[in-house]
C-alpha cells in the first residue's frame, strides 16, 4: 500500500510505502533534476551504547564508539570495498553517524538501480573479519585523534561531560583510542543484529525517478534481505541511564594550542515527547535565540562593535531520542567571563521587557524562505525528510507548525535560560 | 553578466565577482573590502539593519567571500532570495535584494562629508582579520595547507595569502579602503551571474537597473606565472605544543594548467591519485596500509600545483611521505588498473552531469573555467573526460615535480616560547 504525502505550497509530494520485510521507504520525485540520492538510515547511534540482546534478559553495554566502528565496518564485505563498487557506478557514497542515527548514502545519475541494490545489500550484510578490524582500529584511531585537535570539539566534550552526569552524549560519537580497544567481531555482530533490524531503519530516495518503480525494486530484494536479519519478534530494548534535571558540573576549562579562548554556554533542558511537540519546543526555543543573539539583534550589534564576540558566535537547541534536550551558545572571545555576562544581561532584559512582535514577524519569514531554500538539493530534501521521519514529525507540515507558533510560545521559553542549569566550557590558549 | 534561467530551483543566486592581481602589496586591502562593505549601504547602514530587511525578504542572504585563483584575487558578493512563486503577490524580493547586492558595492556608507569607508567598521574589520590570521592554528590541516604554500612559493605571488597580512593592517584606513573601493570598480573584471527561476530578459533588466557601474573597457591582469621546483625538495618540519596528530602536505610543480591542452590529462590523473575513495591514496595509504584517516590530494588549476595531504602519527612520517610519492610513481609507471581508471572517469562524469542541480557550484565552475578559457557546458566537458588515455595520465604524474614537504608535529616537550608564529 503506497500512501502520498503531498504539499501544494511547496509543490512537493512523498511516497511512502513497506516492503514486506518490514523496510519504510519514502520516496520524493524531483522532476528535472539529473542526481538521484539515496539514504538508508540506522535509527541507531551512539546513544544506544546499552541494551537488552534479542534473547537475552540482562542489559549489555558497549563501549563507546561501536556505532560509528560498524559504519566504518559496513563499507567493507565480501568483494571488497564497497565505495570501489558505488565508483564502478560513477556514484560516490558515504556515511555518517550521529548520536541518534547512522546513515548511508549514496548520489548517482547513471546506474541508479544497482546502486540502491548495493546501498540496501552492504548495510544489512555483515562482513567482519579480525584482520579487517584490526586495520579500521588504526584508521579510527587517527581520526579520534584529528578530533582531539579541535579546539570546538574539545570545547563541546567538555561542555557535555559538564551539562550530563550519566547521559551517553558524556562521550565523543568515535570513542576513545581506547575504548575502541574493546571493540571485537562477536561486539559488531551484536550490535548489527540488533539495531540494524528493518523496522529500526529507513530508506529516502529523492531524483527524477517514478515512485512505483523504486518501490518496487526495494521489494524486489525484500525477501533475500529477510534472510539476513535477526529475530523480528523480539522488541528492540535499548536502556537510557537516568539523568538528573541538574547540571553535572558548572564548568570545564582546558588549553589547547588556539589563538583566542573559545567559550560555549550551555543550558540544560527537560526531555520533551517524541515527535511534534519536539519540534515546537525545538523551533520555539530556536526562534527565542534568534530573538536574542541572533545576526538583527542588538546583543550581535553591540558586543560585536565592541570586540567581545565575532561572526563565530552561534546560538542552537539540540533536542533527539533517548531524552537529551540543551541550548548551546558562544564563540570566541578575547573575554569569556565578560561573554558570560553580556549572556545573562541579555536575558535579564527579555525578562523584564519582553521580545518584540515585529522581530518575530521577520523571523518567522526567514525561517520560511530558509526551509524553502533546502528543496533546491536533491541531497537536501532525502535527508530532511529521513530525520523529520525519525523524529516523528511531517516534513511537508512543516510550514503549518512554523506559522502556528505564537509570540507567547516563544516567550514562555525564556525559561530554559535558567541560571542554576548553566554549564560553562572554556578552551584557552596555552 | 551571465544568466542561467531554470524553473526547478525554489531561489534566485546572483554572484559578482571582482577580480584583480594579487600582490603582497594590495593583497591586504582587497580582502578586508568585502568585510566593511557588508556593514551596509548609504540606505541601509548598519549590519543589524541589513539582517532585518534580509529577514524581511523571506530569509534573503548576502555573503562576501575573497578567493585566491592563481596569482589573482577575487572579491564576491552574493545574494539569493525565494523565487515570486513562493512569495506572496508583490513581494519584489529579487529587486530590492539586488539594490541591496549592488548597493554594497557601488554606494557604500560613507564617514560624513569624506571619500571614507566608516572608521568603526574598519576597526571592527581589522581586528577580525587580525583573528582570522591568528585563529589559522586552531584547525591544524587548513593549517598545514596554508604554511606549505607559504614555504613552496615564498617569492612569487601565489605566496601571497589571499586575506593578506596583519602588519599591513595598522596603515589601512577607510580613506584607503574607498580609494581601493573605486580603483577596482574602475579596473577590475567584473562578472555577474543570476542562477534560477528567473527570466532572462528580466533578470537582465533588473540587473542593469540595479548596477550603475560605468566602465570604459576591460581590465589588464598581469596573469599567473610558473616557475620550476628546486632541484632537491626542500623539507620543512614544525613542531607544536600539545598536538595529537600530526600533519603531513606535499607540494608539487605541475607544467599543466586549466589552458593547456591536457589540462584534462592532469584532473584525470588527481583523481586516480587521491580525489576520491576508490582512488590510490585513500586505498593504499588508508585502507591497506591504515596510516591514516584522511589522505587525499587536491589540484591549483591556474598556477600549476598539486598537493597530497595527510593526517598521521609522528613516527610514521618517513614511511607515509614515502607511501604517497611512490603512488604518484606507480601512476607515472601506468599501473592504474582499469578499475581504478573507469571509476575516475565516471566519478567526473556525475559531477559534471550533476552540475546543473547546484545553481551554487555551477555558478562558481563557470566562473573558473572561463577564466581558463573553456566553457561549462556538461556535454563538453563529459567529452573531454572520456578522450582521456591512460598514456596522458602517465604523462601528467611523469611530469610533477616535488618541491615541498612540510610536516606539522608535535613538540616533544613544552616549551618556554611558542615554536610556531602564527603566520602572517
Amino acid at each position: 500500500v503506497t500512501t502520498i504525502r503531498r504539499s501544494d505550497r511547496l509543490d512537493e509530494e512523498v511516497h511512502e510505502s513497506t516492503t514486506s520485510d518490514g523496510l519504510p521507504v519514502h520516496v520524493i520525485p524531483r522532476p528535472g533534476y539529473q542526481s538521484k540520492f539515496a539514504i538508508l538510515v540506522a535509527d541507531y547511534g551512539s546513544v544506544d551504547n546499552t541494551f537488552v540482546p534479542a534473547g537475552a534478559d540482562e542489559t549489555h553495554t558497549a563501549p563507546c564508539g561501536v556505532a560509528h566502528f560498524l559504519e566504518h565496518k559496513l563499507f567493507e564485505d565480501e568483494a571488497g570495498d564497497v565505495f570501489s563498487r558505488f565508483a564502478q557506478h560513477g556514484a560516490s557514497a558515504n556515511a555518517y553517524t550521529y548520536y541518534t542515527e547512522t546513515a548511508y548514502h549514496f548520489s548517482a545519475s547513471e546506474s541508479f538501480d544497482e546502486c540502491l541494490k548495493l546501498l540496501l545489500d552492504f548495510v544489512t550484510t555483515p562482513f567482519f573479519t579480525e584482520k579487517e578490524i584490526e586495520k579500521e582500529r588504526k584508521v579510527i584511531a587517527q581520526e579520534i585523534g584529528m578530533y582531539e585537535d579541535s579546539p570546538d570539539q574539545r570545547a563541546h566534550l567538555n561542555l557535555m561531560r559538564c551539562l550530563f552526569a550519566a547521559h551517553p552524549l558524556r562521550d565523543d560519537i568515535a570513542g576513545t583510542k581506547e575504548s575502541i580497544e574493546l571493540i571485537d567481531k562477536p561486539l559488531l555482530e551484536l550490535c548489527h543484529k540488533t539495531f540494524y533490524r528493518p523496522d529500526n531503519m529507513l530508506l529516502v530516495v529523492s531524483g527524477d525517478l517514478a515512485p512505483s518503480r523504486i518501490l518496487d525494486l526495494v521489494e524486489a530484494g525484500a525477501s533475500e534481505r529477510s534472510q539476513r536479519y535477526g529475530d523480528l519478534d523480539a522488541p528492540l530494548r535499548r536502556v537510557v541511564p537516568a539523568e538528573l534535571p541538574m547540571v553535572h558540573e558548572a564548568r570545564a576549562d582546558a588549553q589547547m594550542k588556539v589563538a583566542l579562548p573559545k567559550l560555549l554556554v550551555g543550558y540544560k533542558d527537560e526531555p520533551v515527547e517524541h515527535g511534534t511537540p519536539r519540534l515546537k519546543r525545538a523551533r520555539a526555543t530556536g526562534f527565542l535565540g534568534e530573538l536574542l543573539f541572533g545576526r538583527a539583534s542588538a546583543f550581535f550589534e553591540t558586543h560585536c562593535a565592541s570586540g567581545l564576540i565575532d561572526d563565530t558566535f552561534s546560538y542552537s537547541y539540540h533536542a533527539g531520542r533517548s531524552g537529551y534536550a540543551y541550548v548551546v551558545l558562544g564563540g570566541e572571545s578575547p573575554d569569556p567571563e565578560g561573554v558570560i555576562a553580556a549572556i545573562e544581561a541579555n536575558i535579564a532584559r527579555a525578562q523584564t521587557e519582553g521580545l518584540d512582535p515585529a522581530d518575530f514577524a521577520r523571523l518567522r519569514n526567514k525561517a520560511y524562505g530558509r526551509f524553502l531554500r533546502a528543496f533546491n538539493s536533491v541531497e537536501q530534501v532525502a535527508c530532511g525528510e529521513a530525520d523529520a521521519t525519525l523524529q516523528g514529525w511531517d516534513l511537508l507540515a512543516y510550514l503549518d507548525l512554523l506559522e502556528s507558533l505564537s509570540l507567547d510560545e516563544v516567550q514562555d521559553r525564556l525559561a530554559v535560560f535558567d541560571p542554576a542549569r548553566r554549564a560553562v566550557s572554556v578552551v584557552r590558549p596555552i | 553578466l551571465h544568466v542561467a534561467p531554470s524553473r526547478k530551483f525554489k531561489t534566485v543566486i546572483v554572484k559578482a565577482f571582482l577580480r584583480t592581481d594579487l600582490t603582497s602589496e594590495t593583497a591586504t586591502e582587497v580582502a578586508t573590502l568585502p568585510y566593511v562593505l557588508r556593514h551596509g549601504t548609504r540606505g541601509v547602514p548598519s549590519k543589524r539593519l541589513l539582517s532585518q530587511a534580509l529577514e524581511s525578504l523571506y530569509g534573503g542572504s548576502l555573503g562576501v567571500d575573497v578567493l585566491k585563483l592563481g596569482e589573482e584575487q577575487v572579491i564576491t558578493f552574493g545574494l539569493q532570495v525565494l523565487g515570486d512563486r513562493y512569495l506572496p503577490k508583490g513581494t519584489d524580493a529579487l529587486r530590492q535584494g539586488l539594490k541591496l547586492l549592488a548597493d554594497l558595492i557601488q554606494d557604500p556608507a560613507l564617514e560624513d562629508g569624506a571619500e571614507a569607508l566608516r572608521r568603526a567598521e574598519v576597526d571592527q574589520e581589522k581586528e577580525k582579520l587580525r583573528r582570522f590570521v591568528a585563529g589559522l592554528i586552531n584547525d591544524k590541516g587548513t593549517y598545514a595547507a596554508h604554511r606549505c604554500v607559504k614555504t613552496l612559493c615564498a617569492d612569487e605571488p601565489y605566496g601571497v595569502f589571499e586575506y593578506g597580512a596583519v602588519e599591513d593592517l595598522d596603515a589601512l584606513d577607510g580613506a584607503k579602503l574607498e580609494a581601493c573601493r573605486r580603483r577596482l570598480l574602475r579596473d577590475a573584471e567584473l562578472d555577474i551571474y543570476v542562477v534560477g527561476p528567473v527570466a532572462a530578459d528580466i533578470a537582465e533588466e533588473l540587473i542593469r537597473e540595479a548596477f550603475r557601474i560605468e566602465r570604459d573597457g576591460a581590465a589588464t591582469l598581469r596573469g599567473t606565472t610558473q616557475h620550476p621546483a628546486p632541484t632537491d625538495p626542500r623539507e620543512v618540519r614544525e613542531a607544536m605544543e600539545g598536538l595529537s596528530q600530526s600533519k603531513l602536505c606535499m607540494g608539487f610543480r605541475s607544467e599543466i594548467r586549466l589552458r593547456d591542452d591536457n589540462f584534462f590529462d592532469q584532473l584525470l590523473m588527481h583523481g586516480v591519485l587521491g580525489g576520491f575513495p576508490h582512488s590510490k591514496l585513500f586505498r593504499n595509504v588508508r585502507e591497506k596500509a591504515g596510516l591514516c584517516y584522511d589522505a587525499s590530494s587536491s589540484m591549483e588549476r591556474f598556477k600549476g600545483l598539486l598537493f597530497i595531504f595527510a593526517g598521521i602519527d609522528a613516527e610514521n612520517f618517513e614511511q607515509t611521505r614515502d607511501l604517497c610519492l611512490e603512488q604518484v610513481a606507480a601512476i607515472a609507471r601506468g599501473e592504474v588498473d582499469d578499475g581504478q581508471l573507469t571509476n575516475t572517469r565516471l566519478s567526473f562524469r556525475r559531477a559534471y552531469q550533476a552540475l546543473l542541480d547546484f545553481p551554487g557550484r555551477m555558478l562558481n565552475l563557470d566562473y573558473l573555467l572561463r577564466l581558463g578559457g573553456r566553457s561549462c557546458n556538461p556535454v563538453d566537458l563529459i567529452a573531454a573526460v572520456d578522450a582521456v588515455t591512460l598514456e596522458g595520465i602517465q604523462a601528467a604524474a611523469a611530469q610533477l615535480r616535488l618541491d615541498t614537504v612540510y610536516f606539522l608535529e608535535p613538540a616533544l616537550e613544552p616549551l618556554d616560547a611558542p615554536v610556531v608564529q602564527a603566520a602572517s
